[in-house]
């Protein structure tokens, strides 16, 4: 349902998180700290954004359709860009207290082991890692040493495909570690156990976004070649000379404007011609590099 | 400093697992089924994964010891290479590594024993001339050996074998267990080397050069024959004088007699693993000079190659024997 998208390029909102979180009661402590508004009013997801700091949250609902619904959803809806990090946060099993404990994901897999993912750059300095199952239903035979909830596993498959490893995120708070705590979790509770931990998670967010910026430098297409596009025809194949040479020929001459090197540039073939030919003296270690 | 350890399961109870794993405490272990299904992962990050690579414990089941590429060598017709683990402690910038993996995380595998025996079978079938086994292919012989005990380990399995060498080949200065033991005359030991200014913006994480030269001397001084490789050629302003130094810095250092072979070889990858680097690492000025492809090979073209090999030859000439000296050109 890809109504109303969102047009990013150009619009002044810099993506660096997606959340995508399964309860309202989850994602409140995020929304109230990270300063999000309720937007998008015609999605089938309730979905928040802070358009300063570039983050998106989308609620999915319980369970792994859901959670793999909810992020597909998001990143079509608002096009979201390949170096933005996708963070899953919320409440999960696990055998031992204290309660509230946060914990990021280092493994995740279905009950059978038949799927398995590993996200996430770990910051181990942060909070403990650990091992995830996801599962269908709500259970309380909790094994040692490993968290429980109905999500992780498909938000970690499909958040990476949109992304990477490495900027796809799970930070699971433990709730329960029996049936007595299950039967009692409820909305405030949960709100409680994530708001206690929200000074570890702004750490997090503070290193997840040098991550984004670095991701962003390597990736995303530079000003002027936008300009250059918009001015000539280039075909498929001469557009992705262009991105290349561009970013070889921004290293090699970091300060000439590249207005001024193609200023004399009439089609597509005279601004790769350009390249090409500053390019051969681009020898490496030369002294002004 | 590794914080995650995935172990394999069928390893867990390893000695040679409980033994890494000791060395570091405070790492988290998690067990797996097969290492690929971490290591292989489709949608990882390279760049962003070597900012902090975890370790890998895995068993190797096959393919222990292969031929070397053709062009690879020091002088032996019969070449074969092993790796007993994947990926490197540094973070050189022309590395294939990098274009070759998808994960920067280091897999060891702790069956050394099934590389040995191998390395025996390799032996046996192979009963005419001379036979080098070359041990840093996919990883540093020497850097991770304060964990891993490989060469500890390894070096003797080559002791008193007339008709194979073993060459070491790393970028580290950590010379242990090789200042410890007996000089072996058929495990070379070999440093990579560009000049210092080249190495200083490309060999990220690697000692500077100028500690190579003083870790190689030190050996030689204690009786272990030294390779010194040239591998790869960098192109770079005012190569030559560069390289000039490089070169009168190592032949003042290191007696002539402890040089066992000297080989260098151009900068060259195969199109698909260029590309690969260039999208890891697309600001690297390295790759801003226009490097030519042919035959699906990216390299300085044949003019620049011979140039850079003639000067280099030319440096060595009169004072190595050109026995010692061999091109490497093998297309990684």
């Amino acid at each position: 349902m890809l109504i109303n998208k969102e047009k990013i390029l150009g619009g002044g909102f810099e993506f660096s998180i997606c959340w995508v979180i399964a309860l309202p009661s989850e994602a409140r402590p995020i929304i109230s700290a990270f300063k999000l508004t309720k937007t998008d009013d015609e999605a089938v997801f309730p979905i928040y954004k802070n358009e300063v700091t570039g983050q998106l949250l989308i609620i999915s609902g319980i369970g792994q359709m859901n959670a793999a619904a909810a992020t597909s959803y998001i990143c079509g809806r608002y096009n979201v860009p390949a170096w933005v990090a996708w963070i899953n946060i919320g409440i999960a099993g696990y055998a031992q207290e204290p309660l509230g404990k946060l914990f990021q994901v280092a493994k995740i897999t279905d009950e059978r082991q038949t799927r398995v993912a590993y996200p996430g750059f770990r910051f181990s300095k942060l909070m403990p890692l650990t091992t995830l199952i996801t599962r269908e239903q709500p259970c309380n035979d909790y094994k040692t040493d490993t968290l429980y909830d109905m999500e992780g596993l498909a938000f970690a498959e499909l958040a990476s495909r949109f992304s990477c490893n490495e900027l796809t995120f799970l930070f699971k708070v433990v709730s329960d570690t029996n049936a007595k705590q299950l039967r009692r979790i409820k909305p405030s509770y949960v709100e409680k156990l994530l708001a206690q931990n929200m000074r570890t998670i702004f750490l997090l967010v503070d290193e997840v976004k040098e991550l984004v910026k670095e991701e962003k430098r390597r990736l995303d297409v530079s000003n002027d070649v936008k300009v250059v596009l918009s001015k000539f025809h280039f075909s498929a194949s001469r557009k992705v000379q262009l991105v290349q040479k561009y970013r070889r020929w921004k290293t090699a001459f970091p300060n000439t404007p590249f207005s001024r090197a193609c200023a004399h540039a009439k089609s597509a073939g005279d601004v790769i011609h350009i390249l090409d030919e500053m390019l051969i003296s681009a020898v490496f270690d030369r002294p002004s590099s | 400093m590794i914080d995650t350890i995935f172990i394999e399961q069928d390893v867990l109870d390893h000695e040679r697992t409980k033994t890494v794993v000791s060395k570091f405490p405070k790492s988290r272990r998690i067990i797996i089924s097969r290492y690929q299904e971490v290591f292989n992962k489709r949608t990882q990050n390279f760049r962003l994964q070597k900012k902090q690579p975890a370790l890998i414990l895995a068993s190797k089941h096959k393919n222990f010891v292969l031929p070397a590429p053709a062009g690879f060598g020091i002088g032996t017709k019969k070449n074969f290479y092993f790796s007993h683990m994947y990926n490197c402690l540094y973070d050189c910038r022309y590395c294939f590594l990098q274009g070759m993996y998808s994960s920067a995380n280091y897999v060891l595998f702790v069956n050394y024993e099934d590389f040995y025996s191998q390395i025996e079978t390799t032996i046996s079938d192979n009963a005419k001339g001379r036979i080098t086994f070359f041990s840093g292919y996919d990883c540093d012989s020497l850097a991770f050996e304060k964990i891993s005990g490989f060469l500890k380990n390894t070096l003797p399995v080559f002791s008193g074998l007339e008709r194979a060498d073993l060459e070491l080949r790393t970028k580290s200065v950590q010379l242990e267990p090789l200042l410890s033991m007996e000089p072996q005359q058929n495990c070379i030991v070999a440093f990579s080397l560009m000049p210092e200014e080249l190495a200083k913006k490309l060999d990220n994480k690697a000692p500077s050069i100028s500690r190579r030269i003083a870790a190689l001397t030190r050996l030689a001084e204690r009786g272990w024959p030294i390779g010194l490789r040239f591998d790869p050629l960098i192109y770079s302003y005012d190569w030559k004088e560069k390289y000039e130094r490089l070169v009168g810095s190592l032949l003042e250092a290191l007696p002539n007699e402890s040089i066992h072979s000297i080989s260098y070889g151009p900068l060259r990858f195969p199109k698909k693993m260029y590309s690969e680097i260039f999208k890891l690492y697309p600001d690297e000025d390295l790759f801003s000079f226009s490097m030519k492809e042919a035959d699906g090979i990216v390299s300085y073209g044949n003019g620049i190659e011979k140039e850079m090999s003639d000067f280099l030859l030319g440096q060595l000439s009169g004072v190595v024997s050109s026995e010692k000296i061999f091109q490497c050109l093998s297309q990684t």
